[in-house]
């Protein structure tokens, strides 16, 4: 079985740096979905089955806040496991999202074996890092 | 809070970001480059910050610099545009080392979304009236410049 991911994030920099890391997990994924935002994110959740989400927080337009809300208001996208994808480290705020469902969150910059281990973890899959460095 | 300590915390936050995300190994730039030795295109990054104290951060570097660092991230060929948009996200992740390094992970912060000029380096904006500046130097001597504007913040 392979698992659809999705990264939403404001920059396409990023995006592409996150795909870069999750293609060289040596884990069995399936599709990398790309969002620019949460509306995009909500949009393509409605009409493609997304295993995991990796989400940045400050974002225009809808954030990862904003989004992850949503997520939990929605029936069918409740249970997808988020991981939040930030550079705001601020360990109050992470604990609060932490409450509100977020399975982990990972700090920018971030090492490619963190995001693969972190991935491994969300899907029930044993960890393996990175095949080299992203 | 010190400028003295903010400044620590900035400079030690971006060259480790720069290091970390970009592959780039800096040392210190001991005083700001004159204008003139400025190349002709350069980006300048700007994001809001609020908390204990609120202010602007701002991160200058020449385009091409920032070309080649989106090119090591991405591992794909880089445009003007993801050369610009990459100082942005080094801004960014800086930010967040620093300011967890002024705060405390503990303590209310937020950060503003990274606004992003190129141009000729008198059109971009510099650090005139900063208080606080950070000058890095890359291992091909590539000036990198960080200034922060702090103000009173919230209650």
């Amino acid at each position: 079985m392979s698992y659809n991911v999705l990264i939403v994030d404001d920059s396409r920099i990023i995006r592409k740096v996150m795909r870069r890391a999750v293609s060289l997990c040596g884990l069995d994924l399936g599709e990398i979905h790309e969002a620019g935002d949460g509306v995009e994110a909500l949009e393509l959740m409605q009409s493609t089955w997304i295993d995991v989400v990796l989400a940045d927080l400050n974002m225009p337009r809808m954030g990862g806040v904003e989004l992850i809300a949503r997520m939990a208001e929605d029936s069918r996208l409740k249970a997808t496991p988020v991981v939040v994808v930030t550079s705001d480290r601020n360990e109050r705020r992470l604990a609060r999202l932490r409450e509100h469902g977020v399975r982990d969150a990972i700090n920018k910059p971030f090492r490619p074996e963190t995001l693969c281990d972190v991935l491994a973890r969300c899907l029930g899959l044993p960890g393996r890092g990175a095949h080299h460095d992203a | 809070m010190t400028r003295e300590r903010f400044a620590g915390s900035l400079a030690e936050g971006l060259a480790q970001v720069l290091e970390d995300a970009a592959f780039l190994f800096t040392e210190p730039m001991p005083e700001p480059l004159p204008a003139a030795r400025w190349p002709s295109e350069v980006v300048t990054a700007r994001l809001r910050f609020v908390g204990p104290v609120c202010g602007t951060m701002a991160l200058r570097a020449p385009l091409s610099l920032c070309s080649v660092a989106a090119e090591d991230m991405t591992g794909q060929d880089a445009d003007a545009g993801a050369g610009a948009e990459v100082l942005g996200e080094l801004l960014n992740m800086a930010a967040g080392v620093t300011l967890a390094g002024v705060f405390g992970p503990d303590d209310a912060w937020e950060l503003g979304v990274p606004e992003v000029r190129v141009g000729a380096p008198a059109e971009v904006g510099d650090a005139q009236g900063a208080d606080v500046w950070v000058g890095l130097l890359s291992d091909d001597g590539d000036p990198i410049e960080a200034a922060a504007w702090l103000e009173a913040g919230r209650a």
